[in-house]
C-alpha cells in the first residue's frame, strides 16, 4: 500500500516503468489514486510521458523515413521523363555514330592501300584498287590474277571505257580537289578526319567523295569494303558439280573460269555473272591491308574490296596466303538471291553481300 | 505457378530479422504486403499513397510491437498487417467523416478529445525533445531510444551498446536523461 503522503515520482524508475507501462496492474492503480490528489507527482508523470512520448516518435519517424528510403520507387507521375529522354537521345547519338564510324571506317581503306606505293605507278586508279608488293614492282604488274589496273582485252569495250573514265576523273579530282563541285565533300571529309579519319591514305576517299559530289561520278560507282565470309568448305568436286549442272542449265549466274577462259588470264572478269554482271577476281595478300582495316578482322572472313565500273563487279581478296593462279581462275561464283554471292575458290566458299549502295541489281543492260 | 522467395513464407525468420533489429525485413514485407492493401484502400476512398503511408505505419506497429517483446504471432504477420492498416485506415475514415460533419454543424458538440491547442501543445512539447535528442549524441541517442521506444531491459541495453553490465547502462542511462532534460530545459527558456 502507497504512503498517501509521499511523492512516489520520487523513485525515478518507478516513473519510468509506470510511464512504460512495466508496473503490475495492482500497483498500478495505487499510483494512479495518488495522482488524483498529488499536483507534484501529476506534473512529474506529464514530465515523463513527455519525454518518452518525443523519443518514441523520433524513433518512428526515423524508422519510417529509412523505411521510405528502402522501398521508395518513383510515382508515375514522378518519373523523370526528361533525364530518360536526354539519355535515350544520347545513347542513339552513340549509337549513330558507332555505325557511321563503322561504315566509314570500312571504306576509307583504299587511302591506306596507296600509302606504300612509288609515285610512278601511283595513278589514282591502281591506287585506289590495289598495292603491289616490292616483287610486283620489279615488274610493274601485280600479282593478281585478274588485273583491274590495266584494260582488259575481253572485258567489254564499255568496261575498259569506263574504268578510263574512272581514272580519269579521279585523277582530275586529286589535282583539283578544291574546285567547286567538290567543297562540299571536302568539308565533309575535312570534318571527319578531325575525328579519326588522320590516317594514311584518304586521298581515294577523298578523291571519291569529291567526284559524287562533282556529279562527275556515280555515288554507286564508288569503292566499298565488304568482310567475305568463309563457309562451311566443300570438296572440289563439289565445286565442279555445281559449275557443271549450273552449266547444263546455261545459267548466267556462274560459270566454271577454266572452262571458257584457260588461255587468258586476265579475261577471267567475263565469264561470271551476278544480276548479269561480270565477275573480276583478283587477290592481294592480306599483309597489304591497311593497318584499320587489319584491326577489323574478324575470324573466318575475308576482306574484301569491291567497286563496280560499267557492267563488271570487281572484287579484291586479301588473302593471308595467295592461291595459285589457276585456282583463282578456276573459282565459281555462285549468286544468292538477289544481293549475294558465294565465291568457290581453293575449296573454300566465301560468302558476301553486295552493299544495296552499289545498286549492282540496276545494272546489267 | 508464382514462387515466392522462400523467407518470405517464414515468418519465424522474418520475426528473427525484426528482433535483430535488420530493418530489411521491413522491406521484404513491405514488397509482400503492398498489393491487398493497396487494394482495399483504393476500394475505400483512398489512393496508393494513402495505401503506401499505410502500410508504413502497420510495419512500425509490427517491429515496436516485435522490438518491446508484445507481439503474439497467432496469426501470419501479412494477416497482422493487413488487419492493422485496416483497422488504422477505417479509424483514418471515420475521424474524417467526424471533422467533415463537424464543419456543418452550427453548435459544437461536446466532445472528449483533445482540444486543438491541447495538441499542438503536445506536438510541439514532443517536436522540442526530437530536436534535444538530436543534438545529444549518437550514443546517448541510440541508448534512450532502446529504453523509451524499443523498451529493451538494461541488460538488453548493455549486451546491444557493449557496457560491462546492467549496472553501468543504468548509470550512462541516468547522464543521458539529464542532459536530454537540460537540452530541452534550455530550448523551452529560449
Amino acid at each position: 500500500m502507497l504512503d498517501r503522503h509521499s511523492h512516489w515520482t520520487e523513485d525515478e524508475s518507478l516513473v519510468e516503468r509506470f510511464v512504460l507501462g512495466h508496473v503490475p496492474k495492482t500497483e498500478r492503480n495505487d499510483l494512479e489514486d495518488h495522482l488524483r490528489v498529488c499536483e507534484i507527482c501529476q506534473r512529474a508523470v506529464m514530465r515523463e510521458q513527455q519525454l518518452a512520448a518525443g523519443i518514441r516518435r523520433a524513433g518512428v519517424e526515423e524508422l519510417k523515413q529509412r523505411l521510405k528510403a528502402r522501398v521508395e520507387v518513383p510515382a508515375r507521375g514522378d518519373i523523370p521523363w526528361p533525364r530518360i529522354l536526354s539519355l535515350a537521345a544520347m545513347t542513339v547519338i552513340v549509337v549513330g555514330v558507332g555505325i557511321y564510324t563503322d561504315w566509314f571506317g570500312s571504306r576509307r581503306q583504299d587511302q591506306d592501300l596507296l600509302s606504300d606505293q612509288p609515285p610512278a605507278t601511283s595513278t589514282p586508279e591502281s591506287q585506289g584498287r590495289g598495292q603491289m608488293t616490292g616483287e610486283e614492282a620489279k615488274d610493274g604488274q601485280p600479282k593478281d590474277v585478274v588485273r583491274h589496273d590495266e584494260p582488259s582485252q575481253t572485258r567489254s569495250a564499255g568496261g575498259a571505257d569506263e574504268n578510263d573514265k574512272r581514272s580519269d576523273v579521279m585523277d582530275k579530282v586529286g589535282r583539283n580537289i578544291a574546285a567547286e563541285g567538290g567543297k562540299k565533300a571536302n568539308d565533309e571529309y575535312a570534318k571527319r578526319e578531325k575525328s579519326d579519319l588522320a590516317i594514311v591514305g584518304a586521298e581515294t576517299e577523298k578523291n571519291e567523295l569529291a567526284a559524287v559530289a562533282q556529279g562527275s561520278m556515280d555515288a554507286a560507282n564508288r569503292t566499298e569494303w565488304v568482310s567475305g565470309n568463309i563457309l562451311p568448305s566443300t570438296s572440289e568436286s563439289k565445286t565442279k558439280r555445281i559449275a557443271e549442272e549450273q552449266d547444263k542449265r546455261e545459267s548466267r549466274q556462274f560459270k566454271p573460269l577454266s572452262k571458257k577462259y584457260a588461255a587468258a588470264e586476265t579475261s577471267t572478269a567475263a565469264a561470271q555473272t551476278f544480276n548479269g554482271l561480270a565477275i573480276g577476281l583478283s587477290q592481294q595478300p592480306s599483309a597489304a591491308l591497311p593497318l584499320s582495316q587489319q584491326n577489323a578482322r574478324r575470324q573466318r572472313t575475308i576482306e574484301t574490296q569491291i567497286y563496280a565500273a560499267n557492267q563488271t563487279l570487281n572484287l579484291t581478296l586479301f588473302l593471308d596466303s595467295l592461291v595459285d593462279e589457276s585456282e583463282l581462275r578456276n573459282a565459281v561464283v555462285e549468286q544468292v538471291g538477289g544481293d549475294s554471292l558465294i565465291v568457290h575458290v581453293a575449296n573454300q566458299r566465301i560468302g558476301y553481300r553486295i552493299p544495296a549502295t552499289m545498286n549492282v541489281q540496276n545494272r546489267a543492260r | 505457378m508464382r514462387a515466392t522467395p522462400f523467407f518470405l513464407n517464414d515468418d519465424a525468420r522474418i520475426l528473427d530479422l525484426i528482433r535483430k533489429g535488420d530493418e530489411e525485413a521491413l522491406a521484404l514485407l513491405y514488397h509482400a504486403n503492398r498489393a491487398p492493401i493497396e487494394a482495399f484502400v483504393k476500394h475505400n476512398s483512398g489512393n496508393v499513397a494513402d495505401a503506401e503511408d499505410l502500410l508504413q505505419d502497420a510495419l512500425i506497429v509490427l517491429w515496436e510491437r516485435v522490438r518491446t517483446g508484445r507481439y503474439k504471432h497467432e496469426a501470419k504477420i501479412g494477416t497482422f498487417l493487413y488487419a492493422t492498416a485496416r483497422n488504422m485506415w477505417l479509424r483514418r475514415l471515420s475521424r474524417l467523416r467526424r471533422e467533415v460533419a463537424e464543419e456543418f454543424q452550427t453548435e459544437e458538440p461536446p466532445s472528449n478529445d483533445a482540444t486543438a491547442l491541447e495538441v499542438m501543445i503536445e506536438e510541439e512539447e514532443t517536436a522540442t525533445v526530437r530536436k534535444a535528442l538530436d543534438l545529444l549524441g549518437e550514443p546517448c541517442k541510440k541508448l534512450l531510444l532502446l529504453f523509451y521506444w524499443e523498451e529493451h531491459s538494461m541488460e538488453q541495453i548493455a549486451l546491444e551498446l557493449g557496457f560491462a553490465n546492467a549496472e553501468t547502462a543504468k548509470s550512462k542511462k541516468y547522464q543521458c536523461k539529464k542532459s536530454l532534460q537540460g537540452l530541452i530545459e534550455e530550448m523551452r527558456s529560449e
